[in-house]
C-alpha cells in the first residue's frame, strides 16, 4: 500500500523538471514521515520486548521514477555483510543503530543511510548521469543554469510532441522569443517558417541557425526529427549565446540535442499514434446556377453592349432543374476530388541503457501520412499524396579509458513519397497545392468530369474527360489523375566525437574533436498520360442523346518517367580545448575551438550549372570564450569569434565578432535573506555583442568580387541571307569586392525571478538589436546610366527591439492532483533605419522608419458608383486599363490629380506578427492527465491575394462571399465587399496592395488538447511494463479570429492546401 | 595503459587542428571574364559589335511593335488581349491607356520582352568605343569603320529617345555607380541641344563609313544610312513639334528656368533638313545603290501571266508589294536584319491556309488594318476619295457588284458583292490591303478572299482571338511567295527606305521654298512608282479634282506631301511619329476605331460599320511619352513631360 502511494507520486514527478523535484521531495518526505510515524508506533509496540543491540530495518530501493531497483546492493559500511534487493525492491537487514548502510547500483550514485532510530527506509537512487542541477545547452557545450548570463530558452521535449509529423509545426507559441507560422497543411510541405525575436533584418536570410547535436541542419531536417528522441530543445537568443556561431548566429540559434544512453538497465519505450486529419477550414464556392448568373453579370459589367450572354437562360434553367448531368453539369470539384479526412499513423520505439564501458540510445520510428486526395480507380496508379518516413537514430558512447570517451551519433532518414504527377523537386509549390488551386480555378458548369460514351466512343478504353470547345482548359480532375510521381528522400548523418580529459597535464583541462558528415538527396520521377478531352455536340433535349467531339487527342499509354534528383553533402570538423576549474568560490572556464565546414548543394538536374552554384560554400573559424563566476553570484562571460567565409574578398573575408555578458544573482547575497522566503531567486543579467552574417544572398549570387559576363544568344544578324550572326555578351554582374558581412549588434537585459520556493518562475528579457551593413540592391541608380545589372551594397540598417518573457507555475493540491501552467510571449517591433531607396519627393514613400515587413499600398476609399463619379475623381493611373464603375477608387495622397505609385502609403501593421504568445496548462488527477495549449498571434496584417481567387478570369470558380456582396450594375453600392465582377484580368485596379484587401491576421488557436490515462501500476506490472498510458489528442481544434474566409495563419494566399486539424489516439509504453 | 592512450590521442588532436590549410576559403578559380577579354580578338569583338546593334528597335515585331500606335492597325479586340500588357501596347497608347506607372514602350528605363532600354544600348556603345582600339588583329580601317558604325548607332538611340520623349539625358560617356550623385543624376537637355549632339555624332561617323556593304554584311551601317539618318534627324528638328513650339511647351522649363523647347520658329532649320535630304538622296542613288525599286522581271508569278499585259495596275502593284518584302531590294536604305522570317509581323498578318484546314502555323491571322485605312488611300486618279470628282464619296458604303474589267482584273473577284469604296482605288490599295472580295497572292495560287461569317476567311467561332477584327487584312508585310506552315521568305524590316528620302526632300523643300519644281519632282517619283500621275497634272485638272490648284500653295502642297507620306509609309512605324511632329496627332487620334461587322454572314449586314474602340489623345500630354514614375523617383533631377 505504502509503496503504491510513493510510486504514484513519483510517477507524476517525472513530468516535472528537476528543480521541481525538490518540492516533490519534500512532499515525498511528508509521506515518508507519515509512514515512519506509523512504523514507529508499530515498532514501539513490537520492539519494546527486544533487547537493545541489533535491530531489524527494512526498506525499498527505487529509481527516480519510483520503480523498484531489483538487484541493488545493501552493504553495511566497513563490513562484508549485505544483501541484494529482491524482486519487489524490498530489503530487510539486521544491523546496529550505529551502522551506516551503503546502497549501490550500477549507473546510480551510491547512497549512505544512517540507521539511527529509523527502521524503514525509502531509498530513491539518483542516476549518475542525471545532473543534480538543471543544465542549459549553450553554444559548443552545456552550462549550469545558475551560471547562465545569456538569454537561452528551453522547450520541454514533451511540449514538442504533437499529433503532427512535422516538428516545426509544434513550435508556435511554445517559447518566449520564438515566432513560428505554418502556411500549408500539405504532407511534406508543412514546415513552419520561424524567426527568433521576430524578423530583424531585411536582408537575404532571416531564419535562425539550427544546430542538431552540434551540427548545422536545415529546417526540413529539423521538421523530420522524431520528438521522442529529443533531449533538449534550446533557443539561443542574444549575442553571447550566439556569438560563438559567428557568421551564422545573427538571426538566433536553435540547439537541439538527442537523447543519450545512461548507465543502467535496459529501458524500452514504445509509442503508437493513429491520427485523423482534416482541413481546419474550406473555402465555399457558389453552385453552378449561381455561377452562370454571375458570369453573365461579369460579362455585362465589362461590356454592356455584349448582346447575348455566355450562358443562355435555357442552360441556366436546365441546370437548375438538374436535367442531363452531361449536358448541364454542375460539378463540385472539391468533393469529387478530395476526401473528408485522411488517416495517418506513427510508431516509434527506443531503447537505451548502458554499462561501464558503453552507453547507448537507439531509436526507430515510422510515420505514414497521406493527403486528402481521392485515389480514383479511373487510372491504374495511385496519385494521392503519401509519405512513408523511417527514422533511425543511434547514439553510442564508449568509455575507452577513464579519461577518453568516444561518441558515435548516427541518424538516418528515409522518406518514400507518392503524389500526383507534379515533380516535387522542381515545382515551387507542392503537388497538393497545385491540385487544390486547380479546384479553385475550375469551372463548375462548362463540362462534366467525364462523359458517358456516345455510339462512336463506346469501345474506347480511355476515360472521356470533359473539356470545352476551342481552347483546352484545365479539367482539375483530369489533371489530378493524369499522372503520378514517386520518389524518395534520404538524409544520413554520422558524427564522431572524441573527448579526452587532460588532467594529466593540468587539472580541469580537456580536449574534444568532432567530425560530422551529412549526405542527403532527393529523387522523383513523374509518369503521366495525356488525357483525351471531349466536348459535347448535337445534344438532343428530348432523347437526351448527344455525340462527342474530341478536342484534345490524348495518349493513354503512360509515359516514360521524367526524372529529377538532387544531392547534397555537408561536412564539419570541430576541435577544441576546454578548461573548467573551481577554486573555492571562483568558477573559471575557458574554451578555444577551431571549426571548418563545407557544404555543397546541387539543385535539381540541369539547374545548377553556374560557377556560383557548383562550388562548395565553406567557412572556417577560431572561437574562444572565457567565463568567470564568483560564489554563483557575480558572473562574467566574454567570447570572441574570428570567422572566414568564402564569399568575400581580401580583408573582408574574415570577420571578428566579440560579445560580453554579466550576471548578478542577487538572491545569493546575504542581504537577500529577509525576502528569500517569498523571492527564492532573483538574477539580473545583461549582454552585448556583435554577430555577423555571411548568408546575405543566394548561392548563385555570391562571390561578389567577380564580375559576370555571359555570352548570350544572337546579338545581331547581318547578311543577305540573314545568317551572319554573332553572339553578344551581356554584363550580368558588376564586380564589387567591398561587399562584406552583415552585422548584428545585440543587447539583452534580463531578469529571472523565482517566487515561493520557485513554484512560480518569471523570466523577462528586454532585447535590442541593430543591424548594419545589410546587403541590398542600390535603388538610386537612374536608368539613364544604362547599367545592365543591378548593383548592390552593404547599405541597409535596421533596428529591432522588444520584450519576451514567460511565467511558469507549478502547484500540487494534494498527492493526487497536480497542475502546471505556462505563459510566454514575444513582443517585438522593428524599424528600418537606412535603406538604399529612390529619391522620393514625398516622405511617406520612404521605407525608413517603417517595419521591415510592412507594405506600401493604396488607400481604397470606396467603389466607383458610375462614370460621372470616375470623371470627377482623380485619374486612376496605377497601371494600364480602363477604369469602370465598380472599380476601387484609390485616394490621391499627394493631390496631384493622378493616383499612381507615388500615392502609396505605409499600410497597416507588419505582415509578420509583432505579438506571439502561448499559454497552457497541464494537470493530473490520479491516473488521469489533461493538458491544453493555446497559441496566438497579434499585431499582424495580411492582404488577401485577390489575384488568386478573383472569379471568372479564365472561367475560374467563384467564392460564395463574392456572390453575396459585390458591386453590380443593379446594385451600384460604394461599399460592397467585392468590386465589380469581370471576366478579365483586372490587375491594375484591384490586384494591388491596398486597404481594400488588408485584413487583421490576429488569431488565438487551441493548438493542442490532450487527455491521458495511465493504467495503474498493478495492472501494467502483469505485462512487465513500467508504465502504460493511453491518450487522446487534438491539434488545431478551434481558432478565434476576425477573418473568416480561410485560416489567417496562411496569410495572403489562403487558397492553398489547407492547414489540418488532427485528432489522434495514442499509446505509450515504457519497459 | 592510460598514458598510452593519452599519448596516442593528443597527437591525433594536434593533427586534426593542423589540418586546415590557409587557402581553404579560396575556392573561386581565377578565370572570370573581364570586359577587356571581349576585345582580345576580332572574332570576339564581332560579338561586341553585334551587341551594339542588338538594341535596335525591331520595326517588324508582330503585335508588339510600336507601329501599332499609328492608328493603322487593328489587333485583337477581346478582353483577354486588351488587358494583357504584353500585346498591342502601341494600340493602347492611342486608346488613351498610357500611364506614368508602367508606361508603354518605355525605351527609357524598362527591360521588356517587346523592347529594350536604349540607355543600356548607349552604354554598350560607349564601352565598345572605349575598347575597340585595343583589338590586336583588327585593321585600322576596320577599327575606324566599326567605330563609325557604333557612333551612328549611338546617335540613332539618342534620336529614337528624342523622337519619343523630346528632351532627353545625353549619355555621351558612361558613369559608374561609385561616381558622385550629381554626375549620376543627369538632367534632361533642351531638344535643340539633343539634335545638335546627334547630328554631331553623325558628322563624326559619316566620313569614315563606306557607301555600301558586301552582301554578308548587309544590315550594317554604311554612309548612305548615316546620311539618311542625318536627314531624318534634321527633318524632325525642323518640324513643328520641335521647332518653335511655344504653343505646347512655352512653360516647359528645367529647374533653372530654361526652356526645354525653343519657342521661336526658325525657318533655317528646314534648309538644314533640305540640304541633308538632298545629300542623302543623291548619295543614295549615285553611290549607295539605293534607287526606288521597280519590279524588273519580265515574268510575273505563274498565276499572273495571263493578265500581265492586260491588267492596268499589275505592274505598279508588283513594284509596291515587292519593294519591301523582296529581300534587300534597292528600296531598303537601312534594314533591320536580325529577323528570321522577315519579322514576326509577317506571321501575324499572314492569312491562315484555308486549303489545309485553317492551318495556323506561321499564319496567325490576327493583325490587320482598320477601316479608316480603306478610306485613306487615293482613288485611281491619285487623289483623296473626298477630293475626286469621279468618286462617289457619299455613296462609298453602298453595295456594288465587282465589275469584270481590266482595272480590277486579278485584284477583285468579278461578280461578288462589295461596297463602292473598294472599287477604283490606287494600285497600292490593292497591293497592300486585303478584304472581302479581293484577291491575295499566296505562294502558288490566288486566294479569293471571302470574309463573311462562316466563309473560308471569315471569323471563326472556335478561335475567337485569331481573326481580322475589322475585316481588313494586311498584305504589305507578307511576301507573295511565303506560305504558312512551310516556306517563309525572309526580308529585312525597313528602318529607312528610299521613298522616304524623296518624301523628306519634298517636305523640306516645300517648307523652305514653298511649292517648287524640285519638290514636285521628288513627290512624282514616289507617285510614279505607285502608278499615279504627276501631282501638278492631277491637281490642276478640273475633271479630276473638285477644287483644282491645291498644289500651288505651300499649305496645299504640304497636305499633299503629308498624305503621300502617310500612304506610302503606312504601317511602317512612321505615322505615329509623323503626326506628332506635325502637331496633328490630336486631330487624327480621336474618334472611333471602326471595322466591318465580321459577325454577319450577309453583305448588307457585314458592311455595316461597327465601333471597335475609341481613340483618345490628350493634347499636349500625349505628344511626348511619359518618363516612368519609378525613374523620376530615382533621379530627382528629371522633369516630367507636360501633362503627365
Amino acid at each position: 500500500m505504502s509503496q503504491k502511494i510513493i510510486t504514484d507520486s513519483l510517477i507524476s514527478d517525472t513530468r516535472k523538471t528537476q528543480g521541481e523535484k525538490m518540492v516533490r521531495g519534500d512532499f515525498g518526505s511528508c509521506i515518508t514521515k507519515f509512514l515512519f510515524s506509523l512504523c514507529l508506533v508499530f515498532f514501539t509496540l513490537t520492539v519494546a520486548t527486544y533487547a537493545q543491540n541489533d535491530v531489524k530495518v527494512s526498506g525499498i530501493v527505487v529509481d527516480d521514477k519510483g520503480e523498484p531497483l531489483i538487484g541493488a546492493t545493501i552493504q553495511v559500511r566497513n563490513e562484508t555483510r549485505g544483501q541484494i534487493v529482491g524482486n519487489d525492491g524490498k530489503f530487510e537487514i539486521t544491523v546496529k543503530p550505529s551502522d551506516e548502510l551503503i546502497v549501490s547500483f550500477l549507473g546510480y550514485e551510491n547512497q549512505t543511510l544512517q540507521v539511527g532510530d529509523k527502521r524503514d527506509f525509502v531509498v530513491v537512487m539518483v542516476s549518475k548521469d542525471s545532473e543534480l542541477e538543471e543544465v542549459v545547452v549553450a553554444a559548443f557545450g552545456k552550462q549550469k543554469k545558475s551560471s547562465v548570463v545569456s538569454s537561452i530558452e528551453t522547450i520541454g521535449a514533451k511540449d514538442l510532441r504533437m499529433p503532427s509529423s512535422n516538428l516545426t509545426a509544434a513550435l508556435a507559441g511554445r517559447a518566449a522569443g520564438l515566432v513560428a507560422l505554418q502556411k500549408s497543411g500539405e504532407p511534406g510541405r508543412d514546415n513552419a517558417t520561424f524567426f527568433i525575436r521576430g524578423v530583424t533584418t531585411f536582408g537575404y536570410a532571416t531564419s535562425p541557425l539550427i544546430i542538431l547535436d552540434g551540427f548545422e541542419v536545415s529546417t526540413s531536417t529539423l521538421a523530420r526529427v522524431d520528438p521522442d528522441n529529443i533531449e533538449n530543445f534550446s533557443i539561443l537568443k542574444d549575442a553571447t549565446a550566439a556569438a560563438l556561431y559567428g557568421s551564422k548566429g545573427a538571426n538566433g540559434v536553435i540547439e537541439v540535442t538527442t537523447k543519450k544512453g545512461r548507465e543502467g538497465r535496459v529501458k524500452l519505450m514504445f509509442r503508437h499514434e493513429s491520427r485523423i486529419s482534416m482541413p481546419t477550414q474550406l473555402p465555399e464556392f457558389v453552385d453552378g446556377v449561381e455561377y452562370m448568373k454571375l458570369y453573365n453579370e461579369a460579362e455585362y459589367t465589362d461590356n454592356p453592349n455584349i448582346g447575348a450572354s455566355y450562358y443562355s437562360p435555357q442552360k441556366i434553367e436546365n441546370t437548375r432543374r438538374g436535367l442531363n448531368p452531361y449536358a448541364f453539369p454542375d460539378i463540385d470539384w472539391y468533393h469529387e476530388m478530395f476526401n473528408e479526412a485522411a488517416y495517418n499513423q506513427y510508431y516509434t520505439m527506443n531503447l537505451s541503457g548502458g554499462g561501464k564501458a558503453v552507453n547507448y540510445y537507439a531509436a526507430v520510428s515510422y510515420t505514414n501520412e497521406s493527403g486528402l486526395l481521392k485515389d480514383l480507380s479511373i487510372n491504374k496508379y495511385k496519385n494521392n499524396i503519401r509519405l512513408n518516413r523511417y527514422n533511425v537514430l543511434s547514439n553510442i558512447d564508449f568509455k575507452l579509458t577513464n579519461t577518453t570517451k568516444l561518441m558515435l551519433n548516427m541518424s538516418s532518414l528515409y522518406e518514400k513519397t507518392n503524389g500526383p504527377g507534379i515533380n516535387p523537386i522542381t515545382s515551387g509549390n507542392g503537388a497538393g497545392f497545385e491540385i487544390f488551386r486547380s479546384v479553385v480555378n475550375g469551372n463548375p458548369v462548362d463540362f462534366p468530369i467525364t462523359y458517358q460514351p456516345d455510339e462512336f466512343t463506346r469501345n474506347l478504353g480511355h476515360p472521356l474527360f470533359g473539356n470545352s470547345d476551342g481552347f483546352v482548359r484545365s479539367n482539375p480532375y483530369a489533371s489530378m489523375v493524369s499522372g503520378y510521381c514517386d520518389g524518395f528522400n534520404f538524409n544520413i548523418t554520422s558524427q564522431f566525437t572524441l573527448e579526452q580529459d587532460l588532467k594529466a597535464i593540468m587539472k580541469g583541462l580537456s580536449m574534444k574533436t568532432k567530425f560530422s558528415i551529412n549526405n542527403s538527396g532527393q529523387y522523383a520521377s513523374v509518369r503521366s498520360i495525356t488525357p483525351y478531352y471531349y466536348t459535347m455536340k448535337n445534344y438532343n433535349e428530348t432523347t437526351g442523346t448527344y455525340t462527342l467531339k474530341e478536342v484534345q487527342t490524348g495518349d493513354d499509354i503512360i509515359s516514360e518517367p521524367t526524372v529529377d534528383r538532387t544531392a547534397n553533402s555537408h561536412n564539419y570538423l570541430e576541435s577544441g580545448i576546454y578548461y573548467l576549474r573551481t577554486f573555492d568560490k571562483h568558477d573559471i572556464s575557458a574554451v578555444v575551438i577551431y571549426t571548418q565546414e563545407e557544404k555543397r548543394n546541387t539543385g535539381s538536374v540541369g539547374s545548377s550549372t553556374t560557377l556560383e552554384t557548383t562550388l562548395p560554400s565553406r567557412n572556417q573559424a577560431i572561437r574562444a570564450r572565457v567565463t568567470y563566476g564568483y560564489d554563483n553570484c557575480y558572473l562574467f562571460e566574454a567570447s570572441l569569434t574570428r570567422q572566414g567565409s568564402e564569399k568575400f574578398y581580401g580583408s573582408n573575408k574574415w570577420g571578428t565578432f566579440p560579445a560580453v555578458a554579466a550576471g548578478y544573482t542577487i538572491s545569493n547575497e546575504d542581504f537577500w535573506e529577509p525576502v528569500r522566503k517569498a523571492f527564492s531567486k532573483m538574477k539580473l543579467k545583461a549582454s552585448y555583442g556583435i554577430v555577423g552574417n555571411d548568408n546575405i544572398t543566394s548561392d548563385a549570387q555570391r562571390f561578389f568580387f567577380l564580375s559576370r559576363i555571359d555570352r548570350v544568344g544572337w546579338g545581331y544578324i547581318w547578311g543577305e541571307n540573314f545568317n551572319n550572326g554573332y553572339n553578344m555578351y551581356d554584363i550580368t554582374r558588376y564586380p564589387n569586392p567591398d561587399i562584406t558581412w552583415e552585422l548584428a549588434y545585440k543587447q539583452n537585459y534580463g531578469i529571472e525571478l523565482g517566487v515561493f520556493n520557485e513554484s512560480i518562475v518569471i523570466q523577462l528579457d528586454r532585447f535590442k538589436e541593430k543591424r548594419t551593413d545589410i546587403y541590398m540592391q542600390r535603388e538610386g541608380l537612374p536608368a539613364s546610366m544604362g547599367l545592365t545589372a543591378s548593383i548592390s551594397g552593404n547599405s541597409g540598417k535596421a533596428e529591432s527591439k522588444g520584450w519576451d518573457g514567460s511565467v511558469d507555475i507549478k502547484h500540487n493540491f494534494n498527492k493526487d492532483f497536480w497542475m502546471t501552467g505556462r505563459f510566454n510571449f514575444t513582443y517585438s517591433t522593428n524599424k528600418i533605419l537606412k535603406i538604399d531607396e529612390k529619391q522620393y519627393k514625398d516622405a511617406y514613400l520612404s521605407r525608413v522608419g517603417l517595419d521591415m515587413d510592412q507594405v506600401h499600398g493604396y488607400i481604397a476609399e470606396r467603389l466607383f458608383i458610375d462614370q460621372p463619379d470616375i470623371d470627377n475623381s482623380p485619374l486612376q493611373q496605377i497601371g494600364t486599363g480602363i477604369i469602370r464603375p465598380g472599380d476601387i477608387k484609390y485616394k490621391d495622397i499627394n493631390s496631384d490629380g493622378v493616383v499612381d505609385e507615388n500615392d502609396r502609403v505605409p499600410l497597416g501593421l507588419s505582415r509578420t506578427p509583432g505579438i506571439n504568445y502561448g499559454f497552457g496548462i497541464s494537470t493530473g488527477y490520479k491516473n488521469f492527465d489533461f493538458s491544453c495549449f493555446f497559441q496566438g498571434i497579434a499585431n499582424v496584417s495580411f492582404y488577401m491575394a485577390v489575384s488568386d481567387f478573383a472569379p471568372f478570369y479564365n472561367y475560374r470558380n467563384a467564392l460564395k462571399f463574392v456572390a453575396e456582396d459585390h458591386w453590380s450594375p443593379n446594385n451600384p453600392v460604394a461599399q460592397a465587399q467585392f468590386p465589380r465582377l469581370t471576366t478579365s484580368y483586372n490587375n491594375n485596379n484591384y490586384y494591388q496592395y491596398s486597404t481594400w484587401w488588408m485584413r487583421n491576421g490576429a488569431l488565438l488557436r487551441l493548438k493542442t488538447l490532450e487527455i491521458g490515462y495511465t493504467i495503474p501500476v498493478e495492472t501494467t506490472k502483469k505485462i512487465k511494463a513500467e508504465t502504460l498510458r493511453f491518450y487522446l489528442s487534438g491539434q488545431n481544434l478551434f481558432c478565434i479570429k476576425s477573418f473568416d474566409l480561410w485560416d489567417p495563419e496562411m496569410g495572403s494566399s489562403g487558397l492553398g492546401y489547407p492547414l489540418q486539424r488532427v485528432y489522434s489516439i495514442g499509446l505509450n509504453m515504457n519497459f | 595503459m592510460k598514458k598510452v592512450v593519452d599519448l596516442i590521442i593528443i597527437p591525433v588532436f594536434t593533427c586534426l587542428c593542423l589540418l586546415p590549410s590557409c587557402d581553404y576559403l579560396d575556392i573561386v578559380p581565377d578565370n572570370a571574364v573581364q570586359i577587356t577579354s571581349i576585345y582580345e580578338n576580332k572574332d570576339k569583338a564581332y560579338g561586341a559589335l553585334a551587341g551594339c546593334y542588338s538594341f535596335l528597335p525591331n520595326p517588324t515585331y508582330d503585335r508588339r511593335t510600336l507601329a501599332l500606335a499609328g492608328g493603322e492597325y487593328t489587333t485583337i479586340y477581346t478582353s483577354l488581349y486588351l488587358n494583357n500588357t504584353e500585346f498591342a501596347q502601341g494600340e493602347k497608347i492611342i486608346l488613351g491607356q498610357n500611364s506614368t506607372t508602367t508606361p508603354f514602350f518605355d525605351y527609357w528605363s524598362t527591360w521588356h520582352t517587346n523592347y529594350r532600354p536604349l540607355y543600356q544600348g548607349i552604354r554598350y556603345c560607349n564601352i565598345f568605343l572605349e575598347n575597340i582600339r585595343s583589338v590586336p588583329d583588327l585593321s585600322d580601317v576596320d577599327k575606324s569603320d566599326w567605330e563609325a558604325q557604333v557612333i551612328t548607332l549611338k546617335a540613332y538611340y539618342h534620336f529614337y529617345l528624342t523622337m519619343l520623349y523630346g528632351p532627353i539625358v545625353i549619355a555621351d560617356e558612361n558613369f559608374e555607380a561609385s561616381d558622385p550623385p550629381e554626375l549620376i543624376r543627369q538632367k534632361r537637355q533642351p531638344v535643340d541641344h539633343c539634335f545638335e549632339y546627334i547630328v554631331g555624332l553623325l558628322d563624326q561617323a559619316i566620313p569614315k563609313l563606306p557607301g555600301t556593304r558586301p552582301s554578308v554584311f548587309l544590315g550594317q551601317v554604311d554612309k548612305t544610312i548615316a546620311l539618311a539618318l542625318k536627314a531624318k534627324v534634321l527633318l524632325y528638328a525642323a518640324s513643328p513639334l520641335f521647332n518653335g513650339n511655344s504653343e505646347y511647351y512655352g512653360t516647359f522649363k528645367d529647374d533653372k528656368g530654361e526652356n526645354f523647347f525653343n519657342t521661336t520658329y526658325d525657318k533655317e532649320k528646314w534648309k538644314l533638313a533640305l540640304d541633308a535630304a538632298n545629300e542623302a538622296l543623291s548619295y543614295a542613288i549615285d553611290e549607295g545603290q539605293r534607287a526606288l525599286y521597280y519590279y524588273q522581271n519580265s515574268q510575273p508569278y505563274s498565276y499572273d501571266r495571263t493578265i500581265w499585259n492586260t491588267s492596268e495596275i499589275i505592274k505598279p502593284v508588283y513594284s509596291c508589294r515587292l519593294s519591301i518584302v523582296e529581300p534587300w531590294t534597292s528600296e531598303i536604305v537601312w534594314g533591320y536584319s536580325a529577323n528570321s522570317k522577315g519579322g514576326t509581323l509577317q506571321e501575324a498578318c499572314q492569312m491562315r491556309d484555308t486549303e489545309n484546314g485553317n492551318n495556323g502555323d506561321y499564319a496567325w491571322n490576327f493583325l490587320g488594318a482598320n477601316y479608316s485605312m480603306l478610306e485613306f488611300f487615293y482613288t485611281k486618279n491619285g487623289v483623296a476619295i473626298d477630293e475626286d470628282r469621279n468618286f462617289d464619296y457619299f455613296g462609298r458604303s453602298e453595295l456594288a457588284t465587282i465589275p469584270d474589267d481590266y482595272y480590277h482584273q486579278g485584284f477583285m473577284q468579278p461578280g461578288r458583292t462589295t461596297i463602292k469604296l473598294n472599287l477604283n482605288r490606287e494600285p497600292r490599295f490593292y497591293a497592300w490591303l486585303a478584304f472581302d472580295g479581293s484577291i491575295w497572292r499566296d505562294y502558288d495560287r490566288l486566294n479569293y478572299m471571302q470574309m463573311l461569317r462562316g466563309e473560308q476567311n471569315g471569323s471563326q467561332i472556335s478561335s475567337v482571338d485569331n481573326q481580322y477584327f475589322a475585316g481588313v487584312a494586311l498584305k504589305k508585310w507578307v511576301h507573295p511567295e511565303s506560305k504558312n506552315n512551310m516556306l517563309m521568305t525572309y526580308f529585312p524590316g525597313p528602318i529607312i527606305r528610299t521613298a522616304e528620302l524623296y518624301l523628306m526632300y519634298a517636305e523640306a523643300s516645300n517648307e523652305y521654298f514653298g511649292p517648287n519644281n524640285a519638290a514636285y519632282e521628288k513627290l512624282n517619283a514616289v507617285r510614279a512608282r505607285a502608278g499615279l500621275k504627276n501631282v501638278e497634272d492631277v491637281y490642276s485638272d478640273p475633271s479630276v479634282v473638285i477644287q483644282p490648284g491645291k498644289h500651288l500653295t505651300q499649305e496645299g502642297l504640304r497636305s499633299i506631301i503629308r498624305k503621300e507620306r502617310m500612304i506610302e509609309l503606312c504601317f511602317e512605324d512612321q505615322r505615329y511619329h509623323d503626326l506628332r511632329r506635325w502637331k496633328l496627332a490630336d486631330k487624327y487620334f480621336v474618334g472611333p476605331v471602326s471595322g466591318f461587322n465580321i459577325a454577319a454572314g450577309d453583305p448588307a449586314n457585314y458592311y455595316k460599320l461597327r465601333t471597335l474602340a475609341t481613340m483618345k489623345f490628350i493634347s499636349p500630354r500625349d505628344y511626348l511619352f511619359p518618363i516612368s514614375t519609378g525613374e523620376l523617383n530615382t533621379n530627382p533631377n528629371l522633369v516630367q513631360n507636360p501633362g503627365w
